[in-house]
């Protein structure tokens, strides 16, 4: 198979115009088993790990955004911890919404076994041929290469599979989405490894307007998210509703702060949903939180309905794009 | 049982610390400066047939402590691991044990140097290793063991012990207020609940103190 077409967003039933997606979601999960992940033998298991696996409570959930006006989901979950693309894309056959499918590296723990005796080029090797072929032996392509660190510092085979990352980038043009892991943050100056991985991207050629930072909203430190907004990469705010990490007022003053100083374009919004309990038939919040909790509350906070719009429509239009191939950039 | 999330209200303790509101110090690599402390693995509180365990099955509540057994289970085999690793290495190993001056501790706390006041058998000290006896609850309380640290040059200190939210927590408040770098080993220690372990590593994490697992700092000395 070929490589998608650059402009594009490659959703789960196919090439998309950017025009087409709507009020997205970036960063989500549907469907996935942290249970498949290496647990140490060291410490009792998760008493809530991160497992979606009921298809009626997911397509309740996605039925509810629907008639809210959302019109796309980027489901960032990789190999490694239950991806299931062919799942996906039924959960957008039935909902009508837009799936986005992600390629890339987990965190160390959830990695697929192989990887770690993989180096940087056969480690991108794999997630090209995802990109090329399809994904857990379909023809369904994703859309987006995700890195995640665990760590305070990006080393060992995280590094690797950041590298990994980058260097499928250059030969596929999807867009990159990064991970910091919560447990880290307190100890990375700013609170995510964005500055970090961007250095490490754009050492390896990526330019950091293909980048999603992710989790910013865990540990913010708003000097750190102007900064990386001003490298050009996207600031994710995406875990909107999960009040332990921040309150969601505190996001709000942030994203208003950020759209007043001239940011509005790199910014981007979503909730995270991985486990049954962030579910609504479950007692949670659901999937639903951004659009009717959490925008009202922007809009109350002043936040103009252009900024708002802005941050849901346009700049997942932008950056979920398929990027020009390095080839293409330099011949 | 014991839990720091009280239902009455939502409350949280993850959220950002005030102690991190300033830059983190840089990541820390464990040198021969280490050294790693063992807080109170002693039989009374390790060993389900007495002490703690005991004063719980009279009053019929032995089910209430499941959950620090099992932690205890977890962590008393991963301090294990961990002093072979600082011993294989010539790294310094200290230990604190409690004992208490009558009436002035917890019923369980042995007040004199008998069996339960022992360290449990498979962490039991070695010739060459520091052991530091106290009456209080703060490994550090009277200065014997920051003076024998400062002694051996100690700069960076792995603890791992009993209990989460007692004296290890004194041990790496205190430890990290003497200016050394701390680790706390959290799934080597043990507190009465598994909310309160998350909790209290939560809440000592952070600032000048890393919380991290037996893997991690296994790797770390490698």
């Amino acid at each position: 198979m070929s490589l998608p077409e650059p402009g594009s967003i490659e959703t789960v039933r196919g090439p998309v115009p950017p025009s087409a997606i709507g009020i997205t979601h970036t960063h989500e999960h549907l469907w996935c088993d942290q249970r498949r992940c290496r647990s140490t033998p060291r410490w009792r298991p998760l008493a809530q790990p991160m497992v979606l696996d009921e298809p009626e409570v997911i397509l309740e959930e996605l039925a509810e955004l629907r008639g809210l006006g959302v019109g796309a989901i980027v489901e960032t979950t990789v190999a490694g911890w239950g991806r299931d693309v062919a799942r996906l894309r039924q959960f957008s056959e039935r909902s009508g919404l837009h799936i986005v499918a992600t390629s890339g590296y987990y965190v160390e723990a959830c990695l697929p076994g192989e990887a770690h005796a993989l180096d940087v080029d056969m480690l991108a090797e794999r997630l090209v041929r995802e990109v090329t072929d399809g994904a857990d032996g379909t023809p369904i392509r994703p859309g987006v290469l995700k890195s995640a660190i665990s760590r305070p510092a990006i080393e060992g085979v995280e590094g690797r599979c950041a590298r990994a990352v980058a260097r499928a980038h250059r030969v596929t043009g999807l867009p990159i989405t990064t991970h910091t892991s919560a447990t880290a943050r307190f100890e990375i100056p700013g609170g995510t490894i964005g500055a970090a991985h961007l250095d490490l991207f754009e050492a390896e050629g990526v330019p950091a307007g293909a980048v999603i930072v992710g989790h910013v909203d865990e540990n913010p430190d708003v000097r750190h998210l102007e900064a990386l907004c001003a490298r050009g990469a996207y600031v994710q705010f995406d875990v909107i509703g999960k009040e332990h990490f921040l309150l969601d007022a505190t996001r709000a003053r942030l994203l208003l702060r950020l759209v007043e100083r001239g940011w509005a374009d790199h910014l981007l919004l979503s909730t995270d949903r991985a486990r049954p309990t962030d579910l609504r038939r479950h007692g949670g919040p659901g999937y639903r939180h951004l659009l009717a909790d959490f925008v009202p509350r922007l809009r109350a906070s002043g936040m103009e309905e252009r900024a708002i719009s802005t941050m849901l429509v346009d700049n997942p239009a932008r950056a979920l794009q398929i990027r020009p191939r390095a080839r293409e950039v330099t011949s | 049982m014991l839990d720091c999330q009280r239902r009455r209200e939502p409350t949280t303790v993850h959220r950002t610390p005030f102690k991190n509101l300033v830059p983190p110090p840089p990541t820390l690599r464990l040198t021969e400066r280490a050294a790693l402390l063992v807080v109170d693995f002693q039989v009374f509180a390790a060993d389900r047939t007495v002490g703690l365990g005991r004063l719980a099955a009279e009053r019929g509540l032995d089910d209430e402590l499941e959950e620090y057994y099992e932690q205890v289970g977890f962590a008393r085999r991963n301090a294990r691991d961990l002093l072979t690793a600082f011993r294989a290495r010539g790294l310094p190993v200290f230990y604190s044990r409690r004992l208490a001056l009558p009436g002035t501790a917890p019923p369980w706390v042995p007040t004199t140097d008998d069996t339960t006041a022992s360290v449990i058998p498979e962490l039991a000290p070695l010739p060459g290793d520091v052991v530091v006896t106290r009456t209080a609850t703060s490994p550090f309380a009277g200065g014997a063991l920051d003076a024998a640290m400062t002694a051996a040059q100690v700069e960076s200190l792995v603890v791992a012990g009993l209990i989460l939210g007692g004296a290890v927590d004194c041990a790496v408040r205190e430890g990290a207020e003497q200016g050394r770098a701390v680790v706390l080993v959290a799934d080597a220690c043990a507190a009465e609940t598994h909310g309160l372990h998350d909790c209290v590593a939560a809440q000592l994490g952070g600032g000048v103190v890393r919380v991290r697992s037996t893997d991690v700092v296994l790797a770390m000395l490698a």
